[in-house]
């Protein structure tokens, strides 16, 4: 049985094509892709899928089930149904690590704690509700503004010279000025690059606080490949998350568990 | 069936304009469930509650900033856009601070013929406090005679008492079918009933929920298997978020503890000690002890009171879980002496079986915003989850839809979930 997840984020749009044996087997994932998300959702749904497809010998026909997640989960025209990212980040995040409790999903713009089960499914979830502080797009405006590759910020954000600096603004444009702030001063990039770090995991670490957290503790989402925010909510929390070899696919991949679920009981 | 319902309250100002003309009354417009309205009636005036459009509030932005909820600053920008000219008098009760702020704004900056802030006193159920209110509502009811040139008698009073009381037992008693599976009406639907209620004359108002329960003995019953959810918190009056929850999700709001819903028409003025000799005191009971309190109340015998509570020991004191259905089923939903409102909540929640409990917080609402806590920490001490939910009057649907959909899914196993065909069936 091959079913598919696809996650339309607000950045990223992600698929994961799996397959099964049976009903039991848990499934391996068969191929997998990344694009940005742009403004025609409809449009990205079909590209990221034919760029999965493309990895394998596969049609689009031969796929049975597929089921969507993500903000642009209600318009993507071949999904079959629609789940949210908090159940499907749940689900991905259990298959990857069966000992999954707790999901922190930090995405391009929101942030989410989820709770579950020893089956994958949510027990609890908070989210943060005022802006964008405390997601992905928070450290793009700040990479951009220093002037340093987004994947190099984790690096660069653990060989502060000075201290991290403090950045207290919560709303990313009010943040955004009191960087240009401290640029002016003279404040070296690298504190500065701490110190967002900083500001983003007290606020992830808040959303934890909310939320009845267990271990272990999964990070995903395209935050989870910055060193500089995973390591340190590991040693705020004084413990090891885990984190899945490719952490941007896990709602997608939670979809595609769905899906065979879904399909098993639509068939019969 | 419930398109009347749903005229009144999409032409809600032309509406009352067209009944205080046609009926030659006088309309009074009021903000806060706490109004007494008896008394604006028995005076011959048909009493109003001014609610939220989805406008934004732009012109109260000079005189309230946008930290305060915009359930009432959208009340003040309706009084400063001309919306509310035809009112002959606008009252108020004193319930939280920014809604005092929203009505003395309107007071200063609206000319109403009459206008008038009732001091209604923060903590509820002393001897004193009844017994200062009582004195504010006579002031009030001498107010209004001088104000509509006649003399209010006990038995205009009494009259009026019954007129309200009987559309209040109306819709609990169309609200008992919400008990069943599947409910009798729709969470919309019950919105409807309380929200037209408000907004035109009760007396008709009693004679269109009499049709309507006649209508619904034929009702084709609604799709079955959808989860039973209820809100709980700030004033809603925003039909969408029930769509949202009803027809694009697919669960039943299968109760409420909101102003705008159910606590509306919890407790009755009837029967009381008070009503033969002195029916204005018989109101007093009723606004200060009889129907549940909003959490911008405060109450001074809790401790004392609450022992003989069976909720006591699950919901307000020693937090030990219990399985819901350990708790008596068979407890009267009016208690005679004080309510309280977590045990109404509670007793409404497991009499209704409700799954989950969205727990609705206008932004910036203080009162809910401190009660949240103990009322989610109530639930989840009988095994019933909840989801924090904040709303504006505008209501964003895309990160709502997100948290609704995804407790929805926590609720039953995601492949549970309602078909589309049942959500087209809830369309009705």
């Amino acid at each position: 049985m091959i079913t598919a997840g696809i996650d339309i984020g607000s950045m990223t749009a992600n698929v994961v094509i799996m397959s099964f044996d049976n009903g039991e087997d848990k499934g391996t994932i068969m191929s997998d892709a990344i694009i940005p998300t742009g403004a025609d959702s409809a449009g990205t749904a079909q590209k990221v899928i034919d760029k999965a497809l493309k990895r394998t010998d596969l049609e689009f026909d031969d796929i049975e089930y597929i089921i969507s997640t993500g903000y642009g989960r209600v318009i993507v025209p071949f999904a079959d149904k629609n789940i949210t990212e908090i159940s499907c980040h749940a689900k991905g995040a259990h298959w990857v690590f069966s000992s999954a409790r707790t999901v922190v999903d930090m995405g391009g713009q929101d942030c989410k704690v989820v709770t579950c089960d020893d089956t994958g499914k949510v027990t609890s979830f908070v989210m943060n509700d005022k802006c964008a502080a405390g997601a992905g797009r928070s450290m793009e405006v700040m990479a951009r503004l220093v002037g340093v590759p987004l994947e190099s910020v984790g690096e660069l954000s653990h060989q502060f010279v000075d201290k991290p600096a403090d950045i207290t603004s919560t709303c990313v444009l009010f943040a955004r000025s009191e960087v240009m702030e401290l640029l002016r001063n003279g404040v070296n990039k690298k504190d500065i690059l701490a110190g967002a770090c900083e500001a983003l995991v007290s606020r992830v670490i808040s959303l934890m606080g909310r939320s009845q957290m267990e271990k272990d503790l999964i990070i995903s989402g395209g935050i989870a490949k910055n060193s500089g925010i995973t390591k340190r909510i590991e040693k705020r929390l004084n413990l090891e998350a885990k984190i899945p070899p490719e952490p941007q696919i896990i709602g997608a991949l939670g979809a595609a568990v769905f899906a065979k679920d879904t399909f098993l009981k639509v068939k019969g | 069936m419930f398109s009347r319902f749903e005229e009144i309250i999409a032409n809600r100002h032309e509406h009352a304009r067209q009944l205080g003309r046609e009926k030659n009354k006088k309309i009074f417009g009021y903000l806060c469930s706490y109004v007494p309205e008896e008394i604006i009636y028995a005076a011959g005036g048909i009493p109003i509650r001014i609610l939220t459009t989805e406008e934004s509030p732009a012109l109260s932005e000079t005189l309230m900033q946008s930290y305060y909820c915009t359930f009432s600053r959208c009340l003040l920008h309706q009084g400063l856009n001309g919306d509310l000219d035809y009112m002959d008098g606008l009252v108020t009760a004193y319930s939280c601070a920014t809604m005092r702020l929203a009505f003395d704004n309107m007071q200063r900056s609206v000319k109403f013929p009459y206008s008038r802030f009732l001091y209604m006193p923060g903590i509820i159920d002393t001897p004193d406090a009844k017994e200062f209110y009582y004195k504010e509502l006579q002031r009030f009811l001498r107010d209004m005679e001088d104000f509509f040139g006649r003399s209010i008698t006990d038995d205009d009073l009494r009259e009026a008492i019954g007129v309200y009381d009987e559309n209040r037992s109306l819709i609990k008693r169309i609200f008992e079918g919400r008990k069943a599976s599947p409910p009798n009406i729709s969470g919309r639907e019950a919105y409807l009933l309380t929200l037209s209620s408000m907004l035109t004359d009760k007396a008709d108002h009693n004679k269109m929920l009499r049709e309507l329960i006649d209508e619904l003995e034929g009702r084709k019953p609604l799709p079955e298997g959808a989860s039973r959810v209820m809100l709980v918190g700030s004033p809603v009056d925003n039909l969408k978020l029930l769509d949202l929850i009803e027809k694009d999700i697919g669960a039943w709001v299968v109760g409420d503890d909101t102003c705008t819903g159910t606590r509306y028409v919890y407790g009755n003025v009837a029967p009381s000690d008070d009503l033969e000799d002195d029916p204005l005191r018989a109101i007093v009971e009723r606004y200060m002890i009889r129907r549940a309190p909003c959490p911008a109340k405060h109450s001074q015998t809790r401790w004392v009171q609450c022992l003989p509570c069976p909720f006591r020991d699950v919901a307000c004191f020693d937090l030990v879980p219990q399985p819901r259905n350990s708790l008596d089923d068979s407890i009267s939903f009016h208690s005679p002496e004080r309510i309280c409102r977590f045990r109404n909540a509670l007793q409404l929640g497991i009499n209704h079986h409700v799954e989950g409990v969205i727990a609705v917080q206008q932004k910036f609402c203080d009162s809910h915003g401190f009660d949240f806590h103990h009322v989610t920490q109530a639930f989840q001490h009988v095994g019933i989850p909840s989801l924090f939910l904040e709303i504006d009057n505008v209501i964003s649907v895309g990160q709502i839809k997100t948290r609704i959909q995804a407790f929805i899914e926590m609720l039953h196993p995601v492949d549970y979930m309602i078909e589309p065909e049942i959500r087209e069936g809830i369309q009705v």
